[in-house]
């Protein structure tokens, strides 16, 4: 037997699970999923919720039912808090109405340590504000930055998966580096000052 | 061209999973991310020139997702991978072995023997799926080799190009 006939024998005893269907993903496409910005995550220690850490948190802020002011696509909705009680995960669900007459939901979650170096998982509030600002691609395929009551479509700015831009937003001028993350998604910083030259930023608005 | 999301989902699903479960060593991650790159691929309206090149990207998004996950601040719970693999239907304890050598390997030589190995990619395909030289791969490769060869011995052979 060659060593290819071997690594495949091995190998095809892995399945995907049943339950990953069209269906699925046709609900899953009205599902937001949300990651932590580089930025936050670049400041956080790298601490990951897995077994035993992840189902103490979710017993910490289970049966959370809140309600919280975020940042949608350049709207600010009244969305529900929920608490990631089920899988363990330790984040927070934010569902709200989607203006259709049904509702989508979004979520997120992280840890962060304080000052004296304790762990401590990210509340409510602080995951939602991470919705305040966000680089995202539409159904349309087109790419936008969502910040605040700010919208901007940066497609055509994208070059090479790739863009600098600057605009103003509650009266101050904030500067964007973002590049396609290779995921599916899109990497970017947002920061009061430029990384370099202002003059390589494209202003918008 | 474009394909039906659904009859991409009957054929590759499995491959995705299994590419997955190679970077994350994690059956739920990898679940996630072979849903997720569907919902990826049934949102887009991107063209591709032939099937092989929508399986192709399929599981470079695959990847992409999947290191993702593992360097993400916070992942699903998860059984670790030895007790995962005891509920594996492996038909001999040289496939189980095989299976734990490949997954004790550094993450960029595994996904390599993966993709050489499982999806019978050329070194060039891989090049191109993984966005990297063809001689990083050759030398991936070959140390991967090296190291499944010196675990398994003589149940791996010295005959492949």
């Amino acid at each position: 037997m060659t060593n290819h006939e071997k690594y495949k024998r091995a190998f095809s005893v892995l399945h995907a699970s049943q339950s990953i269907s069209l269906e699925e993903v046709n609900m899953e496409k009205h599902t937001v999923k949300f990651h932590l910005r580089p930025a936050l995550a670049a400041a956080l220690a790298a601490a990951l919720l897995v077994g035993g850490m992840g189902a103490a948190y979710a017993a910490d802020v289970g049966g959370i039912r809140e309600k919280l002011q975020i940042w949608i696509n350049g709207k600010q909705v009244e969305a529900e808090v929920g608490g990631y009680t089920e899988d363990g995960t330790g984040g927070y669900t934010f569902t709200y109405s989607d203006g259709e007459g049904g509702s989508a939901t979004v979520g997120g979650g992280g840890v962060a340590f304080d000052n004296n170096g304790v762990e401590y998982p990210l509340s409510p509030e602080e995951v939602a504000g991470q919705f305040d600002c966000i680089v995202d691609t539409a159904e349309d395929g087109r790419v936008y930055i969502y910040d605040h009551d700010k919208t901007f479509d940066i497609t055509d700015l994208l070059a090479d998966g790739a863009c600098k831009v600057s605009f103003e937003v509650e009266g101050q001028q904030v500067y964007y580096d973002i590049e396609d993350n290779g995921g599916g998604g899109w990497a970017f910083s947002r920061s009061a000052k430029p990384q370099g030259q202002a003059e390589d930023y494209t202003k918008l608005g | 061209m474009r394909m039906e999301t659904e009859v991409l989902m009957d054929r590759y699903k499995d491959n995705l999973f299994a590419v997955a479960f190679n970077v994350c060593k994690n059956a739920a991650d990898a679940d996630d991310v072979v849903q997720d790159t569907f919902i990826q691929y049934h949102t887009q309206t991107r063209q591709f020139e032939s099937e092989q090149h929508i399986k192709a990207w399929l599981i470079r998004v695959a990847i992409n997702r999947a290191i993702n996950v593992t360097r993400s601040l916070w992942r699903r719970s998860s059984l670790p991978l030895e007790e995962y693999m005891e509920s594996l239907p492996f038909e001999t304890p040289e496939e189980s072995t095989l299976f734990a050598q490949v997954m004790a390997l550094p993450e960029k030589y595994r996904v390599v023997i993966h993709l050489f190995y499982y999806e019978d990619y050329s070194v060039r395909d891989i090049a191109g799926i993984l966005k990297v030289n063809e001689t990083n791969v050759k030398v991936r490769l070959s140390r991967g080799r090296g190291l499944l060869k010196k675990a398994l011995k003589e149940e791996w052979s010295d005959d492949e190009p």
